[in-house]
């Protein structure tokens, strides 16, 4: 059957940028359907800024954002915020350390009074008391996430096989319990001092807001910090894809084996990943994806699949394709269908894989900017990472630009024979 | 540095009122129109409980629900998901014991075809024998999978102690293996023949619609029809409570769930229970958390949650514990839970997280539409949401306690998921009179 054009719905979301100063970019953008406003403090600093045996130092630093400043106590400024209605949080990756909390629009002057606080002080306010509380805290995160779950050391495997292990992607965001237990106030001082500054952040404001609004409210609160001394970071050069890597062998107390190819692919902005987007959603992207047709409804090899991109931007992103097998299946079973699969999308993806793509794509994008607080953490992440909030806008266009024979090529490129590497993990007999 | 601005208490956002209607084939049709959503969120309710499951069945519904979009009268196959796919669509779904819920979202300007394919998967799904045998194996393995984790694997325990285990709701929604194993192409259709239809369906949606909503549906589906009658709901009875251990070797941490029966949505403590509740384990910094995760470092997070049914429910303290701290842990939990009285301080401070927070929570479709649906299973209708919000505003320090101690009394129900050696004794040695349960005990 053909597949129908439709009519797109474009969406084109009002941007203003200021710079302080000080150095802190402000990025507003007004939207009055709700009287709540997504307040959110990208701060350019994460895993990859961790120096050797400081594995899991800038997650633990975020914990410690809340610990305590120079006019809140130990866990004040999540309980305020959540005292007035806020829904707040805060995350850590590879690339990115945010904090944000959505609040009625009542609460806006008490949201930055809060966050410029803790920009400013707590560096000064850390005790050895509450770093050893938040120590065992992100070490219960870590048992919790990783090592208590089922095949919960494949991030760890991935990232190896991905990256060199003193690459600034080699290690996990969680970090090792031993690079943990080694950092001193004065460390986590020094972190702080490093990355935390007016000059290292972007300030978003999305909601029921006006420009001048959020200016001005950014001015009156941060207007006064200082700026800190912040040397560019050296971004490595980009790796080519990985050359025949071996199978690594993997095993854990699972109920099923499991399959994952790890791909280095480009960085996140480039044209490439963009085109290759398209094949990782024909691949394994939804029921009518190759690898969910293949493994799960014709061959009964698998109860799941799925194929994801970890958008980074310092050189390279990985690129995972993953297949959970079903009881009877074996890790071989299940690596020679995944490959089967790739040897097939590497002659290039059809006319309706490429308009279906597209399609999902669109939709993805405005389901996601339909809540202000991920609105305002795409616009966050698109100023610290790319230096252009405006990309939100633009973002889906340039996707809509890719044809199939770029999507083709830069398979050949980067997804084909001999660069991806593999990991079974398979269940120990025990 | 200004000093801390001081602001004024939040008032509450009231939720958005909706077209209501029913057609001429008594499907309910909730809209609601909110500016700025462009992918529509549509939702369709039935009032299926898993009461009517034949007990040696249990898991039809859920197999209902997840093999209808593996292929249509219309659609055959394959070509129902490319339909889909084609207009930006996406179908998924959930079976509760009280209610079978579809969820479709779609941009705004394909909303249109995509009601109509929710129609097909409603109305003409053709639950193919190969699809059938492929969802019943797919759930076999979410079994293991389930039970090998040991947060989910603890709640599904626990369910059976706290709730009466002869009562349907005691046991998993999906079906146990054991049950899903007897389950045939044919149970599958007439099960789906015998519950789906207009007449015990709500359909809602939400967002920026470019055409009249009701006309859509009624264009789509005004000409269901189905024999489909509501469904008698069960009354759940409290269970016998008691201390489980299930072994889970080689664990690193112990999940714990400690717990009782509690309300559901429609009783009049509901509210002030709700407060209660959030004060001792919802908020970041509240009773449970602010020791537990906050001064002992014990857990990544500690909370107390209710789960209501549509009548009756229970209440769990849940969270992950390092094996060593997990019954000082516990110990603590329980003398944590004894309240004896809430401050003033305390219940403005939750009521006021109620009241701001829904501005937030009601500014999507999605939000909207799952709140409408939460609302439907629990038996009650949309207006009920707007009520609940001013009940909270009304719970004083006296009333949360007084619900509070009324649902909240000394140990009830306790599960605890971890490696069994290390915690078997001292759990004794705390007066817990455990009975261990082997590893590969199947899930239920």
């Amino acid at each position: 059957m053909s597949v129908e054009h439709q009519a797109a719905t474009s969406v084109s979301y009002p941007v203003h940028e200021f710079t302080l100063a000080n150095g802190l970019r402000v990025v507003v953008s007004p939207d009055h359907n709700a009287p709540a406003v997504a307040v959110n403090l990208w701060y350019d600093v994460g895993s990859r800024d961790e120096g050797p045996g400081e594995s899991g130092l800038a997650h633990l630093f975020e914990h410690l954002m809340f610990e305590g400043s120079a006019h809140t106590h130990k866990g004040e400024h999540l309980s305020l915020m959540q005292s007035v209605g806020g829904q707040v949080n805060a995350t850590t990756w590879f690339d990115r350390t945010n904090y944000f909390e959505a609040i009625p629009v009542a609460a806006l002057d008490l949201a930055l009074w809060l966050e410029a606080d803790r920009l400013a002080s707590v560096g000064e306010h850390l005790t050895l008391e509450t770093l050893d509380n938040q120590r065992e805290v992100v070490k219960s995160e870590r048992r919790q996430r990783y090592d208590n779950a089922p095949y919960g050391d494949v991030l760890e495997h991935i990232v190896a096989i991905a990256f060199p292990s003193d690459h600034p992607y080699g290690h996990t965001t969680i970090g090792s319990m031993a690079d943990l237990d080694l950092v001193t106030v004065d460390a986590a001082r020094t972190f702080f001092d490093t990355h935390y500054g007016p000059n290292t952040a972007v300030l978003t404001l999305v909601g029921d807001i006006t420009p001048t609004q959020g200016r001005e409210a950014a001015e009156r609160y941060f207007g006064d910090l200082k700026p800190i001394r912040h040397a560019a970071r050296a971004v490595p050069a980009s790796l080519p894809p990985l050359a025949a890597p071996s199978v690594v062998i993997a095993t854990g107390r699972v109920p099923a084996d499991a399959v994952y190819y790890v791909w280095r692919l480009p960085e996140h902005g480039s044209a490439e990943l963009d085109a290759l987007e398209y094949a990782f959603i024909a691949l394994g992207s939804g029921q009518n994806s190759r690898l969910h047709r293949s493994l799960v409804r014709e061959r009964n090899l698998a109860s799941s699949i799925g194929t994801t991109i970890f958008e980074l931007a310092g050189g390279n992103s990985i690129g995972l394709a993953y297949a959970l097998g079903l009881p009877g299946s074996t890790a071989a079973d299940l690596d020679a269908a995944i490959s089967n699969e790739l040897t097939g999308l590497l002659d290039g993806t059809t006319r309706a894989e490429h308009e279906r793509a597209t399609v999902m794509l669109e939709r993805a994008w405005l389901s996601e900017l339909a809540s202000i607080d991920d609105r305002a953490d795409r616009l966050g992440e698109y100023a610290t990472l790319h230096g252009d909030p405006h990309i939100i806008n633009t973002r889906l266009d340039r996707q809509k630009a890719i044809d199939r024979a770029t999507v083709k090529a830069a398979s050949q490129r980067w997804l084909g024979h001999g660069t991806a590497g593999i990991l079974h993990y398979r269940r120990s007999d025990s | 540095m200004t000093t801390r601005p001081l602001i004024g208490r939040p008032t509450a956002w009231a939720f958005p009122t909706a077209t209501d209607r029913v057609l001429d084939n008594g499907l309910r049709v909730l809209a609601y129109n909110m500016p700025g959503q462009h992918v529509i969120s549509v939702a369709v309710s039935l009032d299926v409980s898993l009461h009517d499951e034949p007990n040696a069945k249990e898991g039809l519904a859920a197999l209902v629900q997840r093999t209808l979009d593996e292929g249509t009268a219309t659609h055959p196959g394959a070509s129902y998901g490319e339909a889909l796919d084609d207009i930006g669509a996406v179908l998924d779904g959930h079976v509760s014991h009280s209610q079978s819920v579809l969820f479709l979202s779609v941009p705004s300007s394909r909303l249109e075809p995509a009601l109509r394919l929710l129609s097909e998967a409603l109305r003409e799904p053709q639950f193919a024998v190969e699809d059938v045998e492929r969802h019943k194996r797919l759930r076999l393995s979410e079994l293991d999978q389930l039970a090998a984790q040991s947060s989910r694997r603890a709640e599904i325990a626990f369910r059976r102690q706290v709730l009466a285990a002869e009562s349907r709701a005691a046991r998993l929604a999906g079906g146990s293996a054991a049950t899903v194993r007897e389950i045939a192409r044919l149970d599958v259709a007439e099960f789906h023949a015998a519950h789906y239809g207009p007449r015990i369906s709500t359909i809602v949606l939400a967002g920026t619609f470019s055409s009249d909503p009701v006309a859509l549906v009624n264009q789509t589906l005004g000409t269901w029809k189905g024999t489909a009658s509501t469904s008698e709901h069960e009354d759940v009875q409290p269970g016998v409570g008691g201390s489980a251990l299930i072994d889970r070797p080689g664990a690193v941490q112990a999940d714990i769930r400690l717990g009782g029966f509690s309300i559901g949505r429609t009783d009049p403590r509901w509210a002030p229970l709700r407060v209660a509740t959030y004060i001792v384990g919802g908020e970041f910094l509240s009773r449970l958390n602010r020791v537990l995760r906050e001064e002992r470092g014990y857990t990544y997070g500690v909370s107390m949650v209710q789960r209501p049914l549509r009548a009756g429910g229970y209440y769990a303290v849940r969270g992950s514990f390092r094996t060593e701290v997990t019954v000082a842990a516990l110990v603590e939990a329980q003398q944590i839970l004894q309240v004896t009285d809430f401050t003033s301080q305390e219940v403005d401070s939750a009521i006021d997280y109620f009241s701001g927070s829904t501005a937030l929570r009601f500014s999507t479709a999605e939000g909207v539409a799952d709140e409408v649906v939460a609302a439907l299973g629990s038996g009650v209708s949309p207006e009920h949401i707007d009520e609940t919000l001013r009940d909270i505003r009304q719970v004083t320090a006296e009333t949360a306690l007084a619900a509070y101690t009324d649902i909240v009394r000394p140990a009830k129900a306790l599960t605890i998921v971890g490696e069994a050696e290390p915690l078997a004794g001292p759990l004794q040695a705390e007066g817990f009179d455990i009975t261990r349960i082997a590893a590969d005990e199947p899930l239920v």
